[in-house]
């Protein structure tokens, strides 16, 4: 079942740059691959809190990494996409291109 | 730093910790390429999370605030008479204390914006003998002061004068002052642009004056320039010498400083020399004391220097004292005592609001341990209930603090309108937040702590044993007691802060009431001084006068119209002068100390004093008549105790061994008008006939029929000449006001406890009435038992007000500390109020269906 709330834009974004980044998927990486692939600078603190929501709302969930010097021995937060996170996205993504039927064209022609 | 305000923002755990990892991992990286630059990052991104997760934590907050806002609102909607009862307590409580406070405080407390201000001191002649103030003093007196007293680094003298300000855009007269030229050395403050005199300066050609910092901006619009020019006052040049500082307010209303010519100040009349001269007293004497002397050392001198004089010159000074006042005492003066009353009583006032509004939370916590019980069993942690009720308190604050604080704002405003002219610094006053901010604290806080009330022992009994105990409401024996304790506690402190105020209120009357001798109310008052130019001779100035009064008496709403020479009560330092009495010879100068009035005959109609002997001033009484003077009943039992004033003559100026002195016979007596404070003697007084006696300068009054404002314009008009007017006030009008908000406090803090824990019982009445019991039957008992509760408040009451009248035995003037009628007072307020209280709500819950009162269990 998808949540019964419909995904804001930005969590949307949020979710598809985890699954894009794959296993290895945490914080700093996410927000990379949105930097690199919307050309979008995206505050730091809406990520994070964005990513807390998430978790909260069953979307998401993170588990402990490995911890190292470099990160003065803090875990790494990795993060997955749950089932309840990939239908969101998938039911999020029909009815975006629900409305967007027959103005394909018109949107097409214009960009 | 920025590790701090991430650990001091962010919520703690995993996710906590993987930020800082994170940011740890990528300033390092970032660290290789630039150090500054890595430290910008991390700060930029630290501000960013924190920034994020606190605006988060706000966001997720309002569902809950909301919650309880919501919760409070319907909570007080469901019972409107607390909810107003508690407002209108913190209202009033907040307001009328900050307007009171407010007052006293810039009367009081503030200190005077001169340097070194205790150092600063009046000295007035008195007569200790006679118990008789004269606080003026003569010109001579005052160079033997000043060239023997010790004590002092300075005295100066000083006498406020009107001047008419000849040129520019039109004539004005101002108030100012005639000063000597060490006036501004001893006050210690300078000219703000250009210069005082010298304080040495004395008996030069050139006439100087010093202009006020207002007088500067109003008339002259802020120009610099004004240095050096020349000003035309009373037909005299004077060169602008200086402008005094904006905050300087002393002597009171003064525009202008004029340093006099002579080592005396001049005397309103005829610019005459009055060094010499002991029996006009006519100024006021300002001294600075030297270092280290004490204001007791001073007046220990000037004792002895009183004597010494005394005995010089017997016919002026015998038995003349001297005193020593510290100018800040000096210049709140009589007003001092009262001030201090009213503080005390509105002190009351705001422990009254503080109690009240302790009591009606304290009383309504009891009738919700029911709903708090039921809340805490269907799982509400005790926190969240808190913070319900902290939430309720502070929406009850909002309703009442806002409203306060208008009546605060209103409350100074309408006090200093009420204020009698002559009280000084009034116009240093204003709202002061400081004190707003301390009785709205005062209120609040206790409604903030009280409103807890519900909360407090709710801990340790949890769950279904509580709600059990909440369900038996009838029997719920502790609660009652509490709400019977709330009551006789309630009861027995109002009546104690009752009689209190009252006792309070009686010695501000006896203050206050002391008829003044004439009719202040419905009366309007304009100052003229006459260009001497203009009007030169005494033909010129009796026909202005008698077209000017023709023409105020002719206005619709003007009752009659007089002149008088000055207003009693607005005439600070109006002076006594010498006169001569025919075949009276053995008279001390002392007794022939007497102050005089130029009025014209409809003068004791229109101020309303009597006539108690012979006839007042009449229109035959002109310059071709006999000269006529009617004299106070003051005048008349100090020469003439017991014999018939009518028909023997006096004189003020006339040499009583010259032939051709003209006499003015005494025709009439009237009574005594109060002089400058209420509580002072009255002054003896001789009344002479402004049409034989023309001076340049008067005082139009009339006595109107409607609101005296309404008449300004026309009566402007009708003088034909730009003038300063005001409306005379009565001084009851302020005194008053301590009392009734307190009356007013107790009555509606007692009528809410009251009626709110009779209507607690509506569930039992209902019992009643569904078990067949009659309306009048219930209603009886109610108030019955109300009432017992009452009656053991009052009695309480009336041993603590004893013990707290025994306690105030200093503050209280004319009055007893038992007085009766301050207690029977008090009682029967209470005494009806409470009936009302008890009768009202039970009669309402009698009339309730059993059903419904029985299932509700509150009314």
């Amino acid at each position: 079942m998808t949540n019964e709330s419909l995904l804001g834009t930005f969590e949307q974004l949020v979710l598809a740059a985890v699954m894009q980044v794959g296993d290895e998927a945490y914080p700093p990486l996410v927000l990379d691959w949105i930097k690199r692939n919307t050309g979008r600078d995206v505050n730091r603190g809406s990520l994070y809190v964005t990513l807390d929501r998430l978790e909260k709302k069953d979307l998401l969930r993170s588990s402990h990494g490995d911890t190292n010097a470099e990160r003065d021995g803090r875990p790494k937060r990795y993060l997955r996409v749950t089932r309840e996170g990939r239908d969101a996205l998938a039911y999020a993504r029909a009815s975006l291109l629900a409305s967007w039927n027959g103005l394909e064209e018109i949107l097409g022609g214009t960009s | 730093m920025a590790v701090a305000l991430l650990l001091a923002t962010l919520p703690r755990g995993f996710t906590r910790d993987t930020i800082l990892g994170d940011l740890a991992q990528e300033y390092r990286r970032r660290l290789v390429r630039s150090r500054l630059g890595a430290t910008a990052w991390y700060w930029r991104a630290a501000l960013q999370l924190s920034a994020a997760y606190t605006w988060d934590r706000i966001r997720g907050a309002p569902s809950a605030l909301s919650q309880d806002l919501r919760f409070a609102v319907r909570s007080f909607l469901r019972s409107p008479a607390f909810t107003l009862f508690a407002a209108l307590t913190l209202a009033v409580g907040i307001g009328a204390t900050t307007s009171v406070f407010t007052i006293v405080d810039g009367l009081l407390f503030r200190p005077l914006h001169l340097p070194e201000p205790d150092r600063l001191v009046r000295v007035h002649v008195t007569e200790p003998a006679h118990d008789d103030w004269s606080i003026v003093v003569s010109g001579a007196t005052y160079l033997d002061w000043r060239a023997q007293a010790r004590s002092f680094r300075g005295l100066a003298g000083y006498r406020s004068l009107n001047f008419n300000l000849v040129g520019g855009q039109f004539p004005e007269q101002i108030r100012g002052a005639s000063v000597t030229a060490n006036f501004f050395d001893v006050l210690g403050v300078d000219a703000a642009l250009g210069r005082t005199p010298s304080p040495t300066a004395r008996e030069t050609t050139e006439q100087t004056v010093v202009l006020s910092h207002s007088l500067w901006v109003t008339r002259f619009g802020s120009d610099p320039g004004v240095l050096g020019t020349t000003l035309h006052l009373n037909g005299t040049t004077h060169t602008v010498l200086g402008v005094m500082p904006e905050d300087l307010a002393f002597p009171e209303r003064t525009a202008l400083f004029v340093p006099s010519p002579y080592r005396v100040p001049v005397a309103p009349g005829a610019p005459v020399d009055r060094s010499d001269d002991r029996g006009a007293q006519y100024m006021s004497v300002l001294g600075r004391l030297a270092e280290g002397v004490a204001v007791e050392a001073a007046q220990a001198e000037m004792d002895a220097l009183s004597q010494r004089l005394a005995e010089l010159h017997p016919e002026h000074q015998a038995g003349e004292g001297a005193a020593v006042v510290p100018l800040k005492d000096d210049l709140v003066g009589d007003t001092r005592a009262t001030l201090l009353v009213l503080l005390g009583a509105v002190g009351f006032v705001l422990v009254i609001a503080c109690a009240n509004v302790a009591n009606l939370l304290t009383v309504r916590a009891s009738g919700r341990y029911a709903e708090m019980s039921v809340r805490m069993a269907l799982g509400a942690g005790l926190r969240r209930i808190r913070r319900q009720l902290l939430t309720e308190s502070l929406v009850l604050a909002f309703l009442g603090g806002v409203p306060g604080f208008l009546l605060a704002l209103w409350g100074t405003g309408a006090l200093l309108g009420l204020a009698p002219e002559g009280i000084p610094r009034l116009g240093e006053i204003s709202v002061d937040l400081r004190i707003f901010s301390f009785c709205a604290l005062m209120t609040l806080g206790t409604a903030l702590l009280f409103g807890l009330a519900p909360a407090v022992g709710l801990s340790d009994h949890r769950g279904a044993l509580s709600v059990d105990s909440a369900r038996g409401r009838t029997a719920d024996r502790r609660r009652t007691r509490l709400r019977d304790l709330v009551v006789v506690t309630e009861v027995a402190l109002s009546l104690v802060l009752l009689v209190g105020a009252g006792l309070l209120v009686r010695t501000l009357q006896t203050l206050a009431s002391t008829d003044p001798g004439f009719d202040p109310t419905h009366t309007l008052a304009a100052h003229v001084t006459l260009p001497s130019a203009t009007y030169e001779d005494d033909e010129a100035m009796r026909a202005f006068y008698d077209a000017a009064l023709a023409s105020i008496q002719a206005l619709p709403g003007v009752e009659s119209a007089a002149t008088v020479l000055s207003l009693p009560m607005h005439s600070n330092a109006r002076g006594t002068f010498g006169l001569s009495v025919e075949g009276r010879s053995d008279a001390s100068a002392d007794e022939l100390l007497a102050g005089y009035q130029v009025v014209s005959p409809e003068y004791f109609l229109t101020m309303r004093i009597p006539v108690l002997r012979g006839r007042g001033l009449l229109d035959t009484d002109r310059t071709e008549s006999e000269l006529v003077a009617v004299i106070n009943e003051a005048l008349a039992r100090r020469l003439w105790p017991a014999e018939d004033p009518l028909g023997r003559r006096l004189t003020f100026w006339g040499d009583p061994e010259d032939p051709d002195t003209e006499w003015a016979t005494i025709v009439g007596v009237v009574g005594n008008t109060t002089p400058d404070g209420l509580d002072r003697p009255p002054v003896r007084e001789v009344y002479l006939a402004q049409h034989q006696l023309p001076l340049n300068r008067t005082t139009f009054v009339a006595r109107t029929s409607g609101d005296p404002y309404a008449l300004v314009p026309a009566l402007r008009e009708a003088i034909g000449q730009r003038l300063g007017d005001y409306v005379l006030q009565g001084e009851d009008a302020v005194e008053g006001k301590g009392g009734i908000d307190l009356a007013d406090m107790a009555s509606i803090g007692l009528y809410g406890v009251l009626s709110y824990s009779v209507a607690q019982r509506s569930r039992e009445i209902g019992i009643r009435k569904a078990l067949g019991a009659p309306y009048r039957g219930v209603v009886t008992q109610v108030v019955r038992q109300g009432y017992t509760r009452v009656l053991i408040g009052l009695t309480l009451g009336l041993v603590g007000s004893v013990l707290l009248g025994r306690t105030m035995a200093s503050q209280i003037y004319g009055v007893e500390t038992t007085d009766p009628l301050s207690y029977l007072t008090a009682t029967s307020v209470l005494a009806a109020v409470a009936l009302l209280a008890c009768w009202i709500p039970a009669t309402r819950a009698a009339g309730v269906d059993p059903v419904d009162a029985i299932r509700d269990g509150t009314a």
